[in-house]
């Protein structure tokens, strides 16, 4: 070991300017050891706290009193609502709300669970109900205080019992809905009228099977001399799902999906409902390779006459069409059943307990609920049940049109890897898809269809 | 990863312009043919590279309704800065772009300084285990940094560094291949450059400092350079350890956060071009320096 | 390695024999090696020793599954045909982006060298789009390829052409992403190859002058021998760096259509942030890490090879 002696050196400098810097030699008396090493180190560490200073300032979990950050996933006319819905809350209760909107499906629910397992999630943040199965069993969510919802006036006797019941995990609420949205029939009321499909009300009401479907799509067809139904599919993770599982639960076919025993689907009747679908689309009654966008085109251009899509399209297609008529998905195999999901307000799980935050949370979800009004404006069928008894809502066309689809509701198989932006929804989507595009026939779709259900059965729960 | 240049005592020989610039007709001899096609090709190639950028800035100077119009025709509305406007005064591209900066000139400060050190210590030392540990530090260039980020994150989690400047900044500090770069460059340095210093009783980190770094600055330039053109695009991993709106990095908060609006290209392209534009600048204005980085770095060359 | 990547040593003078007993200076240099040190076990070696621990548990991101499992995940990823399909996705991206992005680097090098005056803007116009950061090249590409007003299908559809569905056909979309990662990554290559021909010293021309060698000759016979090592470092360098692909599938297809574009890292923060199976998505890297060390020892072997 050299002794050299330390002598303080002049001030320490940031270390850029160390290593770029030559040092003059009027230093010659000074010589550096290793605590000079140490030194430059010291001043880069210095450096990086400053850096975590700086983001304490930005962190959610030092915010002031009174503030809160929240998370959602919409966009378009659905993004302009929620954010003015949020602007309404803040302005009312002197809450700072501070939104994020991310990216819908997967990359939003993968943000969130890495998150609210880091302890760095949002304090309130929206879940499809669907995906509660996948969140709550891991400990990613914390569960409500009914005591402080009711205080912020909202109570269970608000909400419809099925979804109600839906937000539960293990006897304890989880989720308080925020709307359902099913996914639903829009028609283009000129085009209708010359088809002659329109009743006295100026309704379609004559679709009561799946060849009255059909029939009506012929007929619209010929007034455009195109297509008569818009139904995108093409690489789209969740239409064709949603389309075939709302007709499957028409047929009253059952399914076993649980963890523990193999799958099971009626598979004549999940074969039937395929079969139908590729009937209809056959390139002329609606094309077999649509995809989203393509079909929301068509639709609002007047190629076509009638969509199936969800009821989060309606300010677009209104937007277009002014004339815009609407209904719940009709019953074509028997049973009245509609594919619906609801878009719901958690509490991710947080690190350190904080009751000023925690109930504020609680006054941002009351007071976000209660604008179901203006939610309903973007499409949705407001949860909250006063909102639904007003005369403002009632008045509300073509929401009110499909509102009776929120009672029939049917929602994805309660298993831990199913729900909106999943894997599950994606893969079964794609099987369904090359069916209706006539790479796969009916019953080898429904038997794929098992297998990869199989699969994810088998894999290990990670909740 | 051999260079000709040799380092001599005081610096690498600057490649003079007219040896850069060399004549075609020593190297393609007088051919008009071929210049001709050399040409061509070089002015259809430039064109084909730099069209989608070109694209990006007439859209985002575009109103939204022409944005999303025929693209190939004038805008009905005029040029307008609107998408600018817009995206700037939302505050949070100003935001990301100073994350972006000062995780790139940490990350860079932060390389270059243990690099230099580990690189001197493992080229002009002596001590126990000094092969050993060298042999280790080039085995790891192999190692893959991405396949680490599933151990990485959970790591940070239980650091409590996730959602933190520290935990962007720190993990990418690691360059075994810096070190390799500036080791091989201190090497060329000849030793009797710091016997006389040491003669006169200097310590090895003040020979460090006055002999070793002020030679060694080209290579210090060009490898602060590739650090932190490599921090500053990084998209991984702070893509993987930030949730937090205010934390992210320019390309992260770019890809991930929505407009709640819908999508509106004349924005989004803004949004683009400020990104892109600061790197741009730099290069415009050190084009040389960087060119000279690359080939002082010892992996061009021949 | 080192054979490879060491710089030719200068005429440097004998190293004056140490007039300081050698033992005075033993173990000081250590103190140099240490910072780098500390992040270098913290940053790099920890996660892969915790990493290995986590392959061979049932760990998920929510906390659970601490418990030991043997090598049960490790025989999974082997039964798993999306690992193979991202693997093979991953070879078959690197196979078509290593050789153009070398070839074509070279081209654009050759020509910049060769070719009209103003390199300042020839070489702006190569190597910025490497400068861009990877969403904005995402934002740019997809903004091209657009379906109705995206620059390329409209030139297509003017043309009397059929939109083509860059992004949402199987077969097309890993087209696409090779297109856009060439275009996005060559100008690397390119400034490497330039730096390479311009240390060509111009007697070697002069020579070849004076043989009345033809424009192909020499281009042939000098400047791609000369590049040589060049060409070897940027092929090594490449597909390592071609292997690793991610940032660009997530953006642009999420490793759609049907997985037809899906890397393995893709695969890797699919299973593991996205399924919360951390353990599994450790044992489909240390599978994947394994592989990486055979393709680069396989290329340090050829190159060695052809040192000698």
């Amino acid at each position: 070991m050299k002794h050299d002696l330390p002598r303080a050196s002049p001030e320490p400098e940031p270390a850029t300017k160390r290593l770029s810097d030559n040092l003059p030699h009027s230093l010659s008396g000074a010589t550096f050891s290793r605590r000079s090493v140490f030194r430059s180190f010291a001043v880069t560490a210095g450096f990086l706290a400053l850096g975590g200073g700086l983001s304490a300032c930005g962190g959610s979990s030092q915010a002031a009193e009174g503030s809160i950050q929240t998370w959602d996933l919409f966009s378009g006319s659905d993004g302009i609502s929620m954010r003015s819905m949020i602007a309404n809350f803040s302005n009312e209760s002197a809450v700072n709300v501070r939104p994020v909107t991310l990216a819908w499906g997967s990359p939003y629910y993968t943000k969130l669970a890495m998150a609210a397992s880091s302890g760095k999630a949002p304090d309130t943040a929206i879940m499809h109900l669907s995906r509660l199965a996948g969140f709550a069993p891991g400990g990613l969510l914390e569960p409500y205080d009914l005591e402080l919802l009711a205080e912020f006036g909202v109570r269970e006797e608000d909400f419809a019992p099925a979804v109600w019941k839906n937000c539960h995990y293990e006897g304890q609420l989880f989720a308080v809905p925020l709307d359902t949205h099913p996914f639903v029939v829009f028609y283009n009321k000129d085009i209708a009228e010359k088809a002659g499909v329109l009743d006295s009300s100026g309704a379609i009401s004559s679709i009561t099977s799946a060849e009255g479907m059909l029939e009506v799509g012929r007929k619209l067809a010929k007034v455009t001399g195109k297509q008569g139904i818009s139904f995108g599919h093409v690489l789209d993770s969740a239409q064709p799902w949603r389309l075939f599982w709302g007709l499957y639960a028409q047929t009253g076919g059952g399914y076993t999906i649980e963890v523990g025993s193999p799958a099971v689907l009626d598979t004549a009747k999940a074969a039937e409902v395929l079969t139908f679908l590729t009937q209809m689309m056959d390139g002329k009654i609606a094309l077999k390779n649509q995809t989203y966008a393509g079909g929301i085109a068509d639709f609002t251009s007047g190629t076509t006459g009638l969509i199936l899509s969800g009821a989060w399209e309606m300010p677009a297609l209104k937007g277009a069409i002014p004339n815009l008529g609407a209904m719940p998905m009709p019953t074509m195999f028997g049973t009245p059943a509609n594919y619906a999901d609801s878009h719901s307000y958690v509490l991710p799980r947080q690190v350190s307990e904080d009751p000023q935050r925690r109930r504020t949370a609680h006054q941002f979800v009351a007071g976000l609920i209660k604008q179901g009004q203006k939610w309903a404006e973007a499409g949705h069928i407001p949860a909250f049940l006063p909102v639904q008894e007003t005369p403002a809502y009632q008045n509300l066309h073509p929401q009110v049109d499909y509102a009776a689809a929120g009672t029939t509701p049917v929602f994805d198989p309660p298993v831990w890897f199913s729900g909106a932006g999943t894997d599950f929804q994606n893969q079964l989507s794609q099987t369904i898809s090359a069916c209706f595009q006539g790479t796969l026939d009916p019953p080898a779709a429904v038997s794929s269809m098992l297998e990869i259900i199989n699969k994810m059965l088998s894999a290990p729960n990670p909740t | 990863m051999s260079t000709q240049t040799k380092i001599r005592a005081s610096r690498a020989p600057k490649a003079t312009r007219a040896q850069n610039q060399r004549t075609s007709a020593l190297t393609i001899g007088t051919s008009k043919g071929w210049t001709g096609g050399a040409i061509t090709a070089l002015i259809l190639l430039a064109l084909m590279w730099v069209l989608p950028i070109l694209w990006g800035v007439t859209t985002s100077l575009k109103s939204e309704k022409d944005a999303a119009g025929p693209p190939l025709s004038a805008p009905s509305e005029g040029w307008t800065l609107d998408a600018y406007i817009q995206v700037l005064t939302k505050g949070e591209i100003p935001r990301w772009m100073f994350n972006s900066f000062f995780v790139a000139v940490a990350v860079t400060v932060l390389t270059v300084a243990i690099s230099a050190l580990a690189a001197y210590g493992f080229s002009r030392t002596e001590f126990r285990g000094r092969k050993w540990l060298f042999a280790l530090t080039i085995a790891s260039i192999m190692v893959p940094g991405q396949i680490l980020i599933v151990p990485l994150f959970q790591q940070m989690n239980s650091m409590r560094l996730t959602d933190t400047f520290a935990g962007i900044i720190l993990p990418q500090i690691v360059a075994p291949m810096m070190v390799f770069i500036m080791k091989n460059f201190f090497d060329t340095i000849p030793k009797e450059l710091e016997e006389a210093a040491r003669i006169d009783g200097a310590g090895r980190m003040r020979i460090f400092m006055t002999i070793i770094v002020p030679l060694s600055r080209p290579i210090l330039m060009a490898v602060s350079i590739f650090v932190f053109i490599g921090a500053w695009n990084n998209f991984l991993w702070p893509f993987i350890v930030t949730n937090n709106p205010d934390l992210l990095t320019l390309p992260v908060g770019l890809a991930t956060v929505k407009n709640a609006y819908g999508v509106q290209y004349a924005q989004s392209m803004a949004s683009a071009i400020l990104a892109a534009l600061p790197l741009m600048v730099v290069f415009a204005l050190f084009q040389r320096q960087i060119v000279k980085g690359f080939a002082t770095s010892g992996m061009g060359g021949q | 390695m080192n054979t490879v990547l060491t710089e030719l040593a200068p005429s440097a003078a004998p190293p004056i024999t140490q007039k300081t007993p050698a033992k005075v200076r033993k173990g000081s240099g250590f103190w140099f090696v240490v910072p780098f040190l500390i992040a270098f076990a913290l940053f790099l070696l920890w996660p892969i020793v915790s990493g290995l621990w986590m392959s061979l548990t049932n760990q998920s991101l929510t906390g659970s599954g601490t418990g030991f499992t043997g090598l049960s995940n490790y025989a999974e990823a082997l039964g798993d045909a999306a690992v193979w399909q991202s693997l093979w996705n991953t070879a078959v991206f690197t196979i078509a982006t290593a050789a153009p992005l070398v070839v074509l680097s070279f081209v654009m090098a050759y020509l910049v060298y060769v070719g009209l005056p103003g390199q300042w803007l020839w070489r702006m116009s190569f190597f910025t789009p490497y400068l861009l950061p990877v969403s904005v090249v995402a934002a740019l590409w997809q903004w091209m390829f657009q379906p109705g007003f995206g620059l390329i299908n409209s030139i297509l559809t003017q043309l009397g052409f059929a939109e083509i569905g860059f992004l949402d056909q199987q077969g097309v979309a890993m087209f696409s992403i090779v297109l856009v990662t060439i275009w996005w990554t060559v100008g690397f290559n390119f400034l490497l190859y330039l730096s390479a021909l311009q240390n060509i010293p111009d007697h070697v021309f002069e020579a070849a002058q004076l043989d009345g060698a033809g424009p192909w000759r020499r281009l042939v016979s000098i400047i791609v021998p000369m590049v040589n090592k060049t060409t070897v470092m940027i092929v090594m360098l490449q597909i390592l760096a071609s292997l690793k692909v991610f940032e660009q599938i997530y953006l642009l297809t999420s490793g759609g259509p049907r997985g037809s574009t899906r890397s393995v890292l893709e695969y890797i923060y699919d299973v593991g942030f996205s399924g919360y199976r951390l353990g599994y998505a450790s044992a489909i890297s240390y599978l994947f890490f394994a592989l990486i060390v055979v393709v680069a020892v396989v290329q340090l072997r050829i190159m060695n090879r052809k040192e000698h």
